[in-house]
């Protein structure tokens, strides 16, 4: 591409996007990702472009001012340097020779966090961190405190502070990302398996940050999804399953499930549920043989029969979600492993207040406000706490490494959802060995999905 | 989301009279449940009402009254976050001095700490936590009517939430729309008028010019109460609805506005009285309070009031009230009203700011006041300018 050079071009920010202005050569819509705006009458360009806008500038030889970025470089001395296993510095060096751009894909608990670490102190420019829970958002605070010297910025749980790092929810950042979209060079994505759907993508379409990596434990397995990742963030440079890791850097593993049964109380009600439900359910079915879970929820929310079916077929999956067997159970194990950490996981926030009433057991769940989580955290790590109890908030990526048991009571889970609880007991601590309690309730839906999960995890 | 499909258009399905005896209902249910547990109500609403109700329509309504509600928890005899702490903590200790674990000792023994009973303790171990707040209902508790005005406008705000781009055709304190605009960081463009004395108002973000985005939705949501200001207005919204790109149309009479507050009209009480005074004596003219914003170069311009006869109007004049004066301030006015093209301008200028007859401009005619505008004047200067063309046209 040839421009004629006669005047400078001018590069500016503009809530998201890049402003090319001052420029008349037509070769400037050739530029990537840039289109004229007849709104306002210059050439505009998404922010996640800019950096191959100004490298296609450079290499065309043409005279322009750059405005984009917004800020100064945090102090270097500022950094202090992550120590790293061997598959981390490998991955740091596989993501730093792919343009510092990429996706890394470790298991849970393998130190990912560190890795971003040792990233964001390899470059030493201004950095975001993505994730995707206000849990998240704490802990990593918390572990940068100990690698950076200097204020650490917050976007997310009630708090706007940007600094030269800043760590913003998902939420945040998409609301946010027109105002801080130019003053960072590198992002990092955490659970960066949430992008790529279309949904909030724009959050990463916003920022003109040139270097990215994102990382996960749970890649998506969708081909579209992973092309959208490849464009937004950069192509997967590294990955390492549990099996590589297992012994020398993850908690070996011991996965056991126990099958309960009901009471004939629970029997005849789970029973009665059922019937209520399963014939307009199999009568749908019948009818439409390819459609969905969520093309019977859409249909049957139309007719009283039908929102009558779904409210027992809730009912059904609330009374085996925490049956007597399973309170039992759980009894029974929190006093065999009364001098351990363990994480108790439900399939819902009512299941877990449920276990908490019975149990005495601190619940985490999205509703608990931030101080008062910090502290139950603060004393789950100090062993104040023996036991926590949670629905979605510790799924993901939250660093319990104390914890070596984890019992999954019930509920419904995804694939994504049961590797990551499983993955909260692996990190790794001396003379560790992680263990898994599946409770699951003989003769229901429960049994079916526990089979499944299994295989999956082990495929 | 509630609305029909024509073609290329969704068609919003308000809720109208129709749907007043099952709204009734529903208050009656909200009613039911006043001071009891949230998870109680949503339990109970989970089922379908004693009468016919519309599922989606149902949704939205109960989505209003949920916000209408707030979710007072009771006063608690010791904070729950404290008899959590207490509780949790006495649990672990417990737990760990022996093989066999009692719950009530746990129970008990925190609940002694705390002076409370533990059957007090259990009660009030989440008071705090959405689920188990108080049902509250509003003072005053809304009629079904005012219920389904509220609905619609919920209903017209998730449209708009679904939206990247919408146009807009404004007439009568156009400022104030604009200005909200341009609050949520929005770009607007003024676009040739359609019809005579209107404006059309494309409102968009910059990223709307690569895709379907829903970023601005919240934004351009939160300007539908703003329109409730306007004498009128049609709104046009490109919006993605159950996965196809359709247009959506709201406008003035649509039934979507209840308990909105309104702006203040005007910027002053000259002004107010002005109006006021204006239209007691000058029935055969309307006056319009901030009409359409005509652009001036890169800027837009809102002319205070435009007077037009209402048989003819062609005859139209462009009102401005000149409170505050400086050389300067007035030279970029009035090069801003030049700019913008308009021919038909009248002055009017406070007296008090002795403002020499050689800074005026020629291209207006100057009506001088002091303290109120005198309102023959004004209307002898009009007929004046548009020429008494229409026999049936009288001046008071």
């Amino acid at each position: 591409m040839a421009f004629a050079a006669h005047f400078p071009m001018l590069l500016e920010f503009d809530r998201g996007t890049v402003i090319l202005s001052d420029c008349s050569a037509p070769e400037v819509a050739e530029l990537p990702g840039v289109l004229w705006d007849p709104r306002v009458q210059v050439y505009r360009a998404p922010g996640h472009r800019y950096s191959d806008i100004r490298s296609a500038l450079i290499r065309s030889g043409r005279v322009f001012h750059d405005h984009v970025r917004g800020v100064d470089d945090p102090p270097a001395d500022h950094w202090k340097a992550a120590d790293l296993r061997p598959y981390q510095a490998a991955a740091l060096s596989s993501w730093e020779l792919s343009k510092a751009r990429g996706l890394v894909i470790l298991p849970t608990g393998s130190g990912k966090t560190r890795l971003a670490v040792a990233a964001m102190a390899r470059r030493g420019c201004p950095v975001l961190c993505l994730v995707p829970t206000r849990v998240l958002l704490e802990q990593w605070r918390r572990v940068l405190g100990r690698y950076y010297a200097g204020p650490i910025g917050q976007y997310g749980d009630g708090k706007r502070a940007r600094e030269a790092v800043t760590v913003a929810t998902f939420a945040s950042a998409f609301h946010h990302m027109e105002t801080l979209g130019n003053r960072f060079d590198l992002l990092v994505i955490d659970e960066a398996h949430h992008f790529g759907t279309g949904a909030s993508d724009e959050t990463l379409e916003l920022c003109t940050a040139s270097a990215r990596i994102g990382l996960t434990g749970t890649p998506p397995t969708s081909h579209l999804q992973r092309t959208r990742l490849e464009d937004l963030i950069g192509p997967e440079v590294y990955r390492q399953s549990v099996s590589d890791l297992t012994g020398e850097y993850l908690a070996p593993l011991q996965i056991v499930t126990l099958v309960l049964g009901l009471t004939s109380d629970e029997r005849r009600e789970y029973e009665r549920e059922v019937a209520a439900y399963q014939p307009v359910l199999r009568q749908f079915f019948r009818y439409a043989p390819r459609a969905t879970w969520r093309d019977f929820q859409s249909a049957a929310i139309r007719t009283d029969e039908g929102r009558r079916a779904l409210a027992a077929w809730r009912r059904s999956r609330k009374l085996v979600a925490f049956t007597e067997a399973k309170q039992e159970a759980l009894a029974r194990i929190l006093v065999e492993h009364r001098a351990s950490r363990l994480l108790v996981f439900t399939g819902d926030n009512d299941t877990a207040y449920s276990v908490a009433r019975q149990h005495c057991i601190m619940p985490i769940t999205c509703d608990i406000g931030r101080a008062e989580r910090s502290e139950a955290l603060e004393m789950f790590r100090s062993g104040d706490l023996g036991v926590l109890v949670s629905a979605q908030v510790l799924n993901e990526g939250i660093d319990v490494p104390e914890a070596g048991i984890a019992v999954l009571v019930g509920g419904r889970l995804g694939t994504r959802e049961y590797v990551q609880r499983v993955g909260r007991v692996l990190r790794p601590a001396p003379d560790k060995e992680a263990l898994v309690y599946e409770l699951v309730t003989r003769g229901t839906h429960e049994i079916r999905d526990a089979v499944r999960k299994r295989r999956e995890l082990g495929s | 989301m509630q609305f029909a499909i024509a073609g290329r258009e969704a068609l919003p399905r308000y809720l109208t009279e129709a749907d007043h005896p099952w709204l009734r209902i529903l208050i009656e249910e909200y009613q039911r449940f006043d001071g009891k547990r949230i998870d109680q109500l949503r339990e109970r609403l989970r089922e379908p009402l004693p009468c016919y109700a519309p599922e989606g329509k149902a949704k939205l309504a109960m989505h209003v009254m949920d916000r209408l509600c707030g979710n007072g928890p009771p006063a608690p005899p010791v904070a729950p976050r404290l008899a959590r702490k207490t509780l949790f903590t006495e649990a672990q200790r417990s737990r760990g001095r022996s093989a066999t674990w009692d719950r009530g000792q746990a129970l008990a023994s925190a609940a002694s700490n705390l002076g409370i009973s533990p059957a007090g303790l259990l009660e009030f171990l989440f008071a705090d936590l959405p689920a188990e707040r108080r049902v509250a209902l509003p003072t005053p508790i809304p009629g079904p009517s005012d219920l389904a005005l509220r609905a619609n406008l919920s209903l017209a705000q998730g449209f708009l939430q679904r939206s990247s781009r919408v146009t807009l055709e404004v007439e009568g304190n156009a400022r104030v729309v604009v200005r909200q605009v341009l609050l949520r960081r929005l770009l607007c463009i003024v676009h040739p008028r359609p019809r005579p004395q209107t404006a059309a108002l494309e409102i968009s973000g910059p990223y709307s010019l690569f895709k379907r985005t829903i970023l601005y939705g919240r934004a351009l949501a939160s300007l539908v109460p703003v329109l409730h200001a306007c004498d009128h207005f049609r709104l046009t919204a490109e919006a993605v609805l159950r996965g196809r790109e359709l247009i959506v149309t709201l406008q003035s009479g649509d039934p979507i506005f209840s308990g909105v507050p309104t702006p203040s009209r005007y910027d002053s009480q000259l002004e107010e009285r002005f109006a006021r005074e204006f239209r007691q004596a000058a029935s055969d003219w309307d006056l319009i309070r901030e009409p359409e914003p005509l652009r001036a170069g890169e800027h837009l311009v809102f002319p205070d009031f435009a007077i037009h006869h209402r048989r003819d109007r062609s005859r139209r004049v462009l009102l401005e009230i000149v409170g505050f004066w400086t050389p300067r301030y007035l030279h970029s006015k009035l090069e801003r009203l030049r700019d913008a093209d308009v021919q038909n301008l009248i002055l009017c200028i406070d007296d008090s700011l002795n403002c020499a007859d050689d800074a005026l401009p020629e291209i207006a005619h100057i009506i001088r006041y002091k303290r109120r505008i005198d309102v023959a004047a004004v209307l002898a200067v009009v007929e004046t300018m548009t020429g008494s063309g229409d026999p049936n046209g009288r001046l008071f």
